[in-house]
C-alpha cells in the first residue's frame, strides 16, 4: 500500500486516493528536435529497480500534482515536494 | 538402469524399483569457459531459446544462465492463460504459432504441461463491445486463427455460477469465445524446456547472476557473473522484470516500464469453473486449476515497481468482481496472493530481435501476457541468435518501431488488456 | 463409525451446564458452548472426518487449530455455508450442521480409497510423466473429478460484513502470554495499543500449559491480564481476530469474526496501521516422521494437551507419546493427571537428554528411549505402534500417539513483508531474520519455550517501545512457576521404517518417498521440490509439514537448512472469505448508476436505457414498441421535424484567465487564439504520440472565457489531462480549469424545426438564422431561466444545444417534449443520434478511431499543416509512420450488395476468400434511410486515395462489395444545418 503525504493538503494519502503520473523531470522538448530526441521522450524512461522520481496526485483529495522520490522495491517514500519547490533527497540522489 | 524416456510404461517399471531408476531432469554443470551462445535468463522464454537453437539451429555449446532458480519469475507466478484470440495480424500470428507450438508441446518435450484447451470466454457487456467482439471475430477469420461469439443463453449454460439476475451490474450479452485457449501448468513449460535442452547438451546454470558485459566496439566479447567469466560469441536476454538492468548493464536503453502484476488463489474445491472467463467490464479474469484452486487476476498496479508481491487494494477490486460475477465464490476462502514484476512496453507488445549491441539479442516488453507466448518468443530469440537475423515474423516488434512510432498497439485496438 | 464418549468428567473450559446439538454427516451429536468442532467431533468419538487428497487415506484430526492438514469440513450455521473449513477453526453452533468433504460414499467407506492399491505410479509428478497420449485432454475431466475440497452453493447468506479502519501506536499480533505481557507493560505509556488474538479468548497456550504465574494458574493469569487491559483507555482487544497480512508502509488487513450460540454472524476485515507491531504469534508444533505416521489417532503433541485442558475431551482412551523434546512428556503428565492410560512414551533421545523423564517414570510412565516408531496398525483408528530400540523391538498397543518432533514458529507476517527467516541450529527452528523498522518479535515466535524469559522479552520490548514516549509507564514482571517447554528439538531423520509410507504433507499426500524422488530428479530448490511434489500447497499451506519436509531435503542433498532455506511466504495467513474482502460492493454498489438529473423524464417516455459511464436512453418505447422501428422513428423526426435529445453527459469544462485561449491552443489541433467571443469551432486533441484522443468543439464566451465540451467517455479525463498540464508543465499560464458537466443540462433540439420549438421557450435573443448562425453560442434566458444556446451539429441537421442548471432540467425537457401544435417533437435515443451523424460522417472518437489514429488519417491533415506553433501531439506526427503508405485513413463505404457491419475487415486488394490478408475495417455502419442504402465510415490504408474503388467487406459471411466513397452521406453542402 503506496501512502503519501499530500504536501499541498497535508493529508496522508492511499494509493486508492492517489494518482500516479509516472517519472518526474522528463522535459518536453521543443518541436524541432530530430526524431530519435522527440521519441526518447516519449518512449524511454529510466526504470529504476530502487530510488525513482515520480509524478504523484492528490487526485481525490486537492487535486494537485507533486513530487516524490519513491523505492519501487520497498514502496517506501523518502522525499514528497512540492512542484515549485526542490528536493533535498532527489538532489542527493542524482 | 536409467530411465530417460517419460511414459506410463516407464513409470511403472520404476515403481517396481521403487522409482530409484529416474535420473536428475537437468543436470547441474560448472560453467565452461566459454560458449557459442550465453543466454540470459531461465524463465519461460530463455529456456524455450535454449531448446530450439539446439534443436533446430544445431547449436551445442548453449549456456543458460538464471540468477536463482528456472521458472522462478513470472513463468511460476502468472495465471497459466493461454489463448491467441490477437487482433493485429502480426500479433495474431505470433501468439497462434506459440499456441499452435503449446499444442504439440508435452510429445516434443516428452513431459506433460498439461495443456487443458478448455476455451476462453471473453464476455461481453453492452453493444458496443459486441460490435468490438464482431470486429475482432472478422478480424481473426481473415487471420486464420479459430472463434466464435456466443449469446448469453450458452454463456449461462457454460458458466453456470455465474450471475445473470437482473441485480448484476454488468448484464452478459453473450462472449467472445476461444476454443483453443485455456491454462497449462505453468512450472511444467519451464521445467519440460530445461530437461529437454538440458538433454541436447544445453548447460543450465542456476544460482548464477549476470553482474557485467565486457565489450569491445559494440559487441559483447564476455559475460560476467557470480560463477566468474564467461566467455561467448553471441548473447541472447530474457529477463522480464530485469530487462532495464540488464540493457543498462549492456549500454543501451529500453523503452520499458516495470509494474507489478498480482495473481491470487482461492481453496482447492470442487470443479465448478470449467473455462476461463475474463470480464472487460473489471479486466478481470478467473479460471480454476486442475488441482481446484481458482485462480484470479486482474488489471496492473498502475505504478512502477519491483516488490513482487501483492497488495491489498487490488486484491479488493479483483475479488469484489469476481463475487459480482459469481456470487456463490463469496463463499470461498482466498489461500494466497502474491505479484510478479513485469515490463510494460508503450503498445504492450514485445520487443523482438537485435539491439544496438551487435551481438546481443533481446525478447522482453510482453507484458502481461509472456506466458502464453513461450514457445513463439524461445522460437524468434533462437532464430536471431543463429543467424544474426530477425525472424519474419519478429519484424513488427523490433526495438526499432518505437523510432518510427510504427507501434503494434493490440490494448488500444481491443480496449482489453492481455 | 463407533460412538464412544470421550468427555472428560471435568476440566476445559466448556460450559456443562449446557448441551448444544449439531450434525456431522448427518449424524445428529453434541457439544458444549467452548467447544470448537474439532473437540465436539473428539468427545463424540469420531475417528474419520475427511480423506486425503490423492490416496483417500482416512484422516482424522492431526492439530486443534488453523495448522490441522486434515479436518476439513464443509460447515453451515444459522447465518451461511462455509465448503470448507478446518473443524478446529469451528467453534461449535447450536443447530449446526457439518460434513466430510472428501470421500464417497463416505469419508469412513470411500471407494476412492482403492487408489491406494496403485499408489507405486501415483508418486511425485507422476502427472509430467504421463498422459501425454493421445493427449492430456482425455484424462484431464477424470483427474480434475478427483480434486477439491468442498463446493459453494447458492444459499441465502444472512452473514454480516463489514470493513473498518484504523490507526495505532502499536500492533500487537497475538494474546498468548508474550502478547499480553507486552501489553500490559504498555500500559501508562500513552500509547494507542491495539491487541489481537485469533482464538475466542486471550491467554493462547495458557489455556492448556501448566503453569502457575504470579501464584494463579495460567488461565486465570491471562483472565486477570484480560481485565487489566480491557479497563485501560489506551489499549483495545480483539479477540476472534487474526492478523491475515502485513504489507508495506506498517499496512495490516485483519479479520475479526462475531460469534453467539449459532454461529458467525458478522465478519469485521480491518485495514489497521500501526507504528511500531509486536510480533507474538508463538509457535506450531512440528510432526515426526515414521511409518503410517498418518492413521486417526495420531496427532500433535500439543494438540493433545490442548483438547484434555482446554475442552476437557480425552483424546484416545490409551495414549502413547512418540517425541524427540521435553514437550512430550509434558502430554504424558496431562493425559495421565485427566485419567487416561498411557502406554509409553518413546523418547528419540538418550535418557540422560530428556529432561522431564524422571517425573514421568515417578508416576509410572514406561519411557523408552533412543527408539523410534518402525510401524503402526489400526484399520479406521489407530491399534499398535511398534517400536524398535537398538536391542529390542516392542509392540505396544494404544488407540492415540502424540507425536512432538519441535517447534515452528509461525514467522508468516515478517515473511510477507520480504524478511527471510532464517535457521536457528540450537532451537531447531526458522525464526525471524531482520524484520522491518519498528517491528518487535517476542516470545514463542523468535522460539524462546521458557515462560520466565518470554516475560523478561516481552518487557525490554516494552521498554524499546516505551523509550520513544519518555518511557513513560512501567514494565511489569510476573512470576512464573512452570515445567518449560524445554529446548526445543532440530527436525530428526527416520532410520527406520520405508520413506515411501512417512508422511510429509498430510492434505496433499506428500511422502518421503516423494522427497527423495524430487531430490533424486534435481528438484533441490526448495520452491522446485514444493512445486513438483506439492508439498505445502494444500489450505494448511504446510504449517506442519514444511519443516519436515525441507529438513529431509537438507539431508538428502547434504545441505543445511540454512542453505536449503524456507519457500515464500505469502499472505494471507489464514485464508479469508471472498465475500469478506467483497463486503458490499455487489450489483449496484460494485460500481454506483450514474443517472441524468432527468432520468425521470425519460423513464416517463418509456426510456431504454444503457449503461455508457451514465445511464443513457438508447430508444424511446414511447415512439414504438421495438427497436429498430423506434430508432426509424426517431430519426425521422429529426430530419423531418424536430427531435429531442438529452446531451447532459457530454463534457463541459470551463477554461478562464487571460492564458485562457492560448492554452486551450496547446491541447487542439485548431488555433484556438482567432475564436471570436459567441463562436464556436471543432478540434480534435491529440496525446504525445500524435493520436487522437478526444473531439468535441470548443467556445468563446468572453475573451478570457471558453468552455470546452469533450465527449461524454472522456469529460473527467479531459479535465484531468488540462489541469495535469497545467500544474506540472506551464504552472506560469493564467488559467483556470473548472469541470462542469454535471452541473447543466444540456437538450438538444435538432430538425428543421428546431428553431420554431426554441421560440417556444421565448429566449430573450434572437435566434434567427442571420442573428445566430451555425457555429455560434448565446447566453441568456430561455424558459425563463438563465441559459446557454450553442448551434452546432452533430445530425446534419438545424440544430440548438440548450444548456441550464441542473436543478432546471427535468422542467425545461418536460416542456420541450410536451411543445403544443404542430411540432411534436420527439424524444431521441443515442442510438438513432449516432446514426444521424453517421449519415452525415462525422466522426465518433473511439469507434472511427483506434489507437493509432492521427489527425492526418481524418483528413485534418490541411489544419495541421496551418498550424504554425506547437500543440501537444503535433512532432509525432513528423515521425516516419505518421505518413506510411500502410496508414489506414477514415472514408465512407458504401455497399453494392448486402449490408455493412461495423467491424468488417477491408480485404486486400485481389482476395476474395478468408484468410487473406485485410487493409482495414469498418468502424460504424447502419442503414440510412436518407440515402436508402446501407453506408459506413472506415478506417482503410490510403483510403484518401482510393474515392470511387469497390472493396471487399468480410462481416462474417460472404464478403460484400462496397464502393469507398466520401464519408459525408447526407446534404454534403450543409445547407440543413445553415438554414
Amino acid at each position: 500500500m503506496i501512502l503519501i503525504r499530500c504536501p499541498y493538503c497535508g493529508e496522508l494519502r492511499t494509493e486508492d486516493e492517489l494518482t500516479y503520473g509516472g517519472e518526474a523531470n522528463i522535459a518536453r522538448p521543443a518541436e524541432t528536435v530530430s526524431d530519435e530526441a522527440w521519441t526518447d521522450y516519449l518512449f524511454m524512461r529510466t526504470n529504476p529497480k530502487g530510488i525513482h522520481q515520480e509524478q504523484w496526485c492528490c487526485s481525490a483529495g486537492c487535486g494537485q500534482w507533486f513530487k516524490v522520490v519513491r523505492d519501487t522495491v520497498s514502496h517506501r517514500i523518502l522525499d514528497v515536494w512540492k512542484f515549485e519547490e526542490v528536493s533535498q533527497a532527489a538532489e542527493e540522489v542524482a | 538402469m536409467k530411465i530417460r524416456q517419460y511414459s506410463l510404461r516407464a513409470l511403472a517399471l520404476c515403481a517396481l524399483q521403487g522409482h530409484r531408476d529416474w535420473p536428475p531432469a537437468w543436470r547441474t554443470p560448472q560453467p565452461k569457459s566459454s560458449y557459442d551462445v550465453v543466454i540470459v535468463g531461465g524463465g519461460g522464454h530463455g529456456l524455450a531459446t535454449a531448446f530450439y537453437l539446439a534443436k533446430h539451429h544445431g547449436v551445442t555449446r548453449i549456456a543458460l544462465l538464471e540468477k536463482g532458480w528456472i521458472g522462478g519469475g513470472n513463468t511460476g507466478r502468472n495465471t497459466t492463460n493461454v489463448r491467441s484470440d490477437y487482433l493485429f495480424p502480426e500479433s495474431a500470428a505470433i501468439y497462434d504459432l506459440a499456441l499452435r507450438l503449446y499444442e504439440d508441446l508435452a510429445r516434443e518435450l516428452n513431459f506433460n504441461i498439461m495443456l487443458s484447451q478448455r476455451g476462453w470466454l471473453t464476455l461481453i457487456h453492452n453493444q458496443h463491445q459486441m460490435e468490438l467482439a464482431a470486429h475482432k471475430l472478422n478480424w481473426l477469420k481473415c487471420n486464420g486463427v479459430d472463434g466464435e461469439i456466443i449469446d448469453r443463453a450458452v454463456v449461462r449454460g457454460m458458466l453456470p455460477h455465474f450471475n445473470m439476475g437482473r441485480d448484476a451490474r454488468n448484464p452478459v450479452l453473450g462472449a467472445f469465445l476461444q476454443r483453443r485457449g485455456g491454462t497449462i501448468r505453468h512450472d511444467a513449460v519451464a521445467w519440460g524446456y530445461a530437461r529437454a535442452a538440458d538433454r541436447l547438451g544445453v548447460d543450465i546454470i542456476q544460482n548464477c547472476e549476470v553482474v557485467g558485459f565486457e565489450k569491445s566496439a559494440d559487441k559483447i566479447t564476455s559475460v560476467h557473473t557470480t560463477h566468474g567469466r564467461i566467455h561467448c560469441e553471441r548473447v541472447g536476454m530474457a529477463v522480464a522484470g530485469q530487462s532495464t538492468a540488464l540493457a543498462a548493464m549492456a549500454g543501451f536503453r529500453l523503452p520499458l516500464t516495470t509494474h507489478t502484476l498480482q495473481a491470487m488463489v482461492s481453496e482447492p474445491i470442487r470443479p465448478v469453473l470449467n473455462h476461463v472467463v475474463i470480464s472487460p467490464a473489471t479486466g478481470v479474469y478467473v479460471n480454476q486449476t486442475q488441482k481446484g484452486e481458482l485462480v484470479m487476476g486482474g488489471m496492473l498496479d498502475l505504478y512502477q515497481s519491483y516488490a513482487q508481491r501483492g497488495n491489498f487494494p487490488t486484491i479488493e477490486k479483483v475479488l469484489s468482481a469476481v463475487v459480482e460475477m459469481f456470487p456463490s465464490f463469496g463463499q470461498l476462502r482466498l489461500m494466497r496472493h502474491w505479484g510478479g514484476a513485469v515490463d510494460i512496453v508503450p503498445d504492450s507488445s514485445p520487443i523482438l530481435g537485435p539491439t544496438p549491441v551487435r551481438n546481443l539479442f533481446i525478447n522482453c516488453g510482453w507484458g502481461t501476457g509472456g506466458f502464453k507466448a513461450i514457445p513463439a518468443g524461445g522460437l524468434m530469440l533462437a532464430h536471431s541468435l543463429a543467424t544474426g537475423s530477425t525472424h519474419p515474423m519478429a519484424q513488427p516488434f523490433g526495438l526499432d518501431r518505437f523510432r518510427s512510432n510504427r507501434l503494434v498497439d493490440e490494448g488500444a485496438a481491443a480496449g482489453i488488456a492481455h | 463409525m463407533t460412538t464412544h464418549g470421550y468427555r472428560l468428567p471435568s476440566g476445559g473450559r466448556i460450559d456443562r451446564t449446557r448441551t448444544i446439538a449439531f450434525e456431522f454427516n448427518g449424524r445428529r451429536l453434541s457439544g458444549h458452548p467452548g467447544d470448537t468442532l474439532a473437540s465436539a467431533l473428539m468427545a463424540n468419538g469420531v475417528d474419520i472426518i475427511g480423506r486425503s487428497f490423492k490416496y483417500r487415506r482416512p484422516r482424522g484430526l492431526y492439530g486443534a487449530g488453523v495448522e490441522d492438514p486434515n479436518s476439513m469440513v464443509a460447515v453451515r450455521d444459522a447465518y451461511g455455508y462455509e465448503p470448507a473449513l478446518r473443524a478446529g477453526q469451528v467453534r461449535l453452533g447450536d443447530g449446526m450442521q457439518a460434513w466430510s468433504v472428501r470421500g464417497w460414499p463416505s469419508a469412513v467407506f470411500d471407494v476412492g480409497g482403492g487408489v491406494q492399491l496403485v499408489s507405486g505410479l501415483l508418486n511425485a509428478g507422476f502427472y509430467y510423466k504421463t498422459f501425454k497420449w493421445p493427449s492430456w485432454s482425455w484424462f484431464e475431466p477424470w483427474i480434475r473429478r478427483a480434486t477439491g475440497f468442498g463446493c459453494p452453493q447458492a444459499v441465502d447468506e444472512n452473514r454480516k460484513v463489514h470493513h473498518r479502519h484504523a490507526t495505532y501506536d502499536v500492533l500487537i499480533v497475538g494474546g498468548g502470554p508474550a502478547g499480553l505481557a507486552t501489553a500490559r507493560s504498555l500500559i501508562g505509556s500513552g500509547l494507542r495499543v491495539f491487541l489481537a488474538e485469533d482464538q475466542p479468548q486471550l491467554g493462547g497456550s495458557l489455556n492448556w500449559e501448566a503453569a502457575l504465574i504470579d501464584g494463579q494458574s495460567g488461565s486465570a493469569w491471562a483472565a486477570s491480564m484480560a481485565r487489566t487491559l480491557a479497563e485501560d483507555s489506551h489499549t483495545t482487544i480483539l479477540t476472534s481476530t487474526t492478523v491475515t497480512g502485513a504489507y508495506e508502509n506498517d499496512h495490516f488487513v485483519l479479520v475479526q469474526s462475531f460469534w453467539d450460540d449459532r454461529g458467525v454472524h458478522t465478519e469485521c476485515l480491518w485495514k489497521l496501521r500501526a507504528h511500531h507491531v509486536v510480533l507474538a504469534t508463538g509457535m506450531i508444533e512440528r510432526p515426526l516422521l515414521f511409518p503410517d505416521n498418518d492413521r486417526p489417532g495420531i496427532m500433535l503433541s500439543g494438540t493433545v494437551r490442548r483438547m484434555i485442558n482446554e475442552f476437557g475431551v480425552a483424546p484416545a482412551r490409551r495414549m502413547a507419546i512418540y517425541t524427540n523434546n521435553d514437550s512430550g512428556y509434558l502430554t504424558a503428565l496431562a493425559a495421565y493427571r485427566a485419567g487416561m492410560a498411557i502406554a509409553a512414551v518413546v523418547d528419540t533421545r538418550s535418557a540422560e537428554a530428556a529432561m522431564h523423564a524422571t517425573l514421568s517414570k515417578e508416576m509410572g510412565i514406561p519411557c523408552l528411549f533412543d527408539a523410534q516408531i518402525q510401524a503402526t496398525a489400526g484399520y479406521r483408528r489407530l491399534a499398535t505402534i511398534t517400536v524398535r530400540q537398538v536391542s529390542a523391538v516392542t509392540k505396544i498397543a494404544c488407540d492415540g500417539l502424540a507425536v512432538s518432533g519441535g517447534f515452528s514458529p509461525c514467522v508468516h507476517l515478517a515473511g510477507h513483508r520480504g524478511s527471510k527467516p532464517v535457521y536457528d541450529p540450537t532451537c531447531g527452528a526458522f525464526v525471524p531474520g531482520d524484520v522491518p523498522e519498528r517491528w518487535h518479535v517476542v516470545g514463542g515466535v523468535k522460539a524462546t519455550l521458557d515462560l520466565s524469559a518470554t516475560f523478561a522479552d516481552a518487557g525490554a520490548v516494552a521498554h524499546t517501545i516505551r523509550a520513544g514516549r519518555g518511557g513513560l509507564g512501567s514494565a511489569h514482571s510476573p512470576r512464573v512457576d512452570v515445567l518449560s517447554l524445554g529446548t526445543g528439538a532440530i527436525p530428526t531423520q527416520p532410520s527406520v521404517g520405508s520413506s515411501s509410507r512417512m508422511w510429509v504433507d498430510f492434505q496433499n499426500d506428500v511422502k518421503a518417498s516423494d522427497i527423495e524422488l524430487a531430490a533424486r530428479e534435481g528438484y533441490v530448490a526448495i520452491e522446485h521440490l514444493k512445486r513438483y511434489t506439492t508439498l505445502g500447497m494444500g489450505t494448511d499451506q504446510g504449517r506442519t509439514s514444511n519443516v519436515v519436509g525441507l529438513s529431509l531435503l537438507a539431508a538428502l542433498t547434504n545441505r543445511t537448512l540454512s542453505e536449503v532455506g524456507t519457500t515464500t511466504f505469502r499472505p494471507p495467513y489464514t485464508a479469508i472469505r471472498l465475500g469478506t474482502i467483497a463486503n458490499a460492493r455487489r450489483g449496484d454498489l460494485f460500481k454506483p448508476r450514474r443517472l441524468f438529473p432527468t432520468h425521470g423524464v425519460h423513464e416517463n417516455r418509456s426510456a431504454v436505457f444503457e449503461d455508457f459511464g451514465w445511464e443513457r436512453p438508447d430508444w424511446y418505447r414511447s415512439n414504438a414498441n421495438e427497436r429498430e422501428a423506434a430508432v426509424a422513428l426517431e430519426m425521422a423526426a429529426v430530419r423531418n421535424h424536430v427531435g429531442v435529445f438529452d446531451a447532459s453527459s457530454l463534457g463541459k469544462i470551463e477554461v478562464t484567465g487571460p492564458d485562457a485561449a492560448k492554452f486551450l491552443s496547446r491541447f487542439y489541433v485548431s488555433n484556438l487564439m482567432t475564436l471570436k467571443p459567441e463562436r464556436v469551432r471543432y478540434s480534435v486533441m491529440l496525446k504525445e504520440d500524435g493520436v487522437i484522443f478526444d473531439d468535441g468543439v470548443v467556445s468563446c464566451l468572453s475573451d478570457n472565457h471558453f468552455l470546452a465540451s469533450p465527449t461524454s467517455g472522456n469529460a473527467e479525463a479531459v479535465a484531468a489531462w488540462f489541469e495535469r498540464w497545467r500544474q506540472t508543465e506551464w504552472p506560469t499560464m493564467q488559467v483556470a480549469i473548472s469541470p462542469v458537466t454535471a452541473n447543466w443540462t444540456s437538450i438538444a433540439l435538432a430538425g428543421p424545426l428546431a428553431r420554431a420549438l426554441l421560440a417556444r421557450l421565448q429566449p430573450d435573443f434572437d435566434i434567427s438564422n442571420d442573428a445566430f448562425p451555425h457555429m455560434q453560442i448565446r447566453e441568456g434566458t430561455v424558459g425563463g431561466v438563465s441559459a446557454r444556446v450553442a448551434r452546432i451539429s452533430f445530425t446534419g441537421e438545424l440544430q440548438f444545444e440548450v444548456s441550464v442548471q441542473a436543478r432546471y432540467a427535468s422542467s425545461l425537457l418536460s416542456t420541450v417534449l410536451t411543445a403544443e401544435g404542430d411540432l411534436e417533437p420527439r424524444p431521441v435515443g443515442l442510438e438513432a443520434w449516432l446514426r444521424l451523424r453517421l449519415e452525415k460522417g462525422y466522426l465518433h472518437v473511439g469507434s472511427d478511431t483506434n489507437g493509432r489514429t492521427t489527425p492526418l488519417d481524418i483528413g485534418m491533415g490541411g489544419i495541421v499543416a496551418k498550424r504554425q506553433d506547437d500543440f501537444i501531439g503535433k512532432r509525432s506526427l513528423k515521425l516516419a509512420f505518421a505518413t506510411s503508405s500502410e496508414r489506414e485513413q477514415l472514408v465512407g463505404l458504401r455497399a453494392l450488395d448486402g449490408s455493412l457491419e461495423v467491424g468488417g475487415r477491408i480485404l486486400s486488394r485481389g482476395h476474395t476468400q478468408v484468410p487473406c490478408p485485410t487493409e482495414g475495417y469498418v468502424t460504424s455502419a447502419c442503414f440510412s434511410p436518407s440515402v436508402g442504402e446501407s453506408i459506413g465510415l472506415a478506417l482503410i490504408q490510403r483510403g484518401h486515395t482510393r474515392d470511387g474503388e469497390v472493396v471487399k467487406v468480410f462481416c462474417g459471411g460472404t464478403p460484400i462489395s462496397c464502393r469507398i466513397s466520401n464519408p459525408i452521406f447526407y446534404d454534403p453542402t450543409n445547407q440543413r444545418l445553415q438554414a
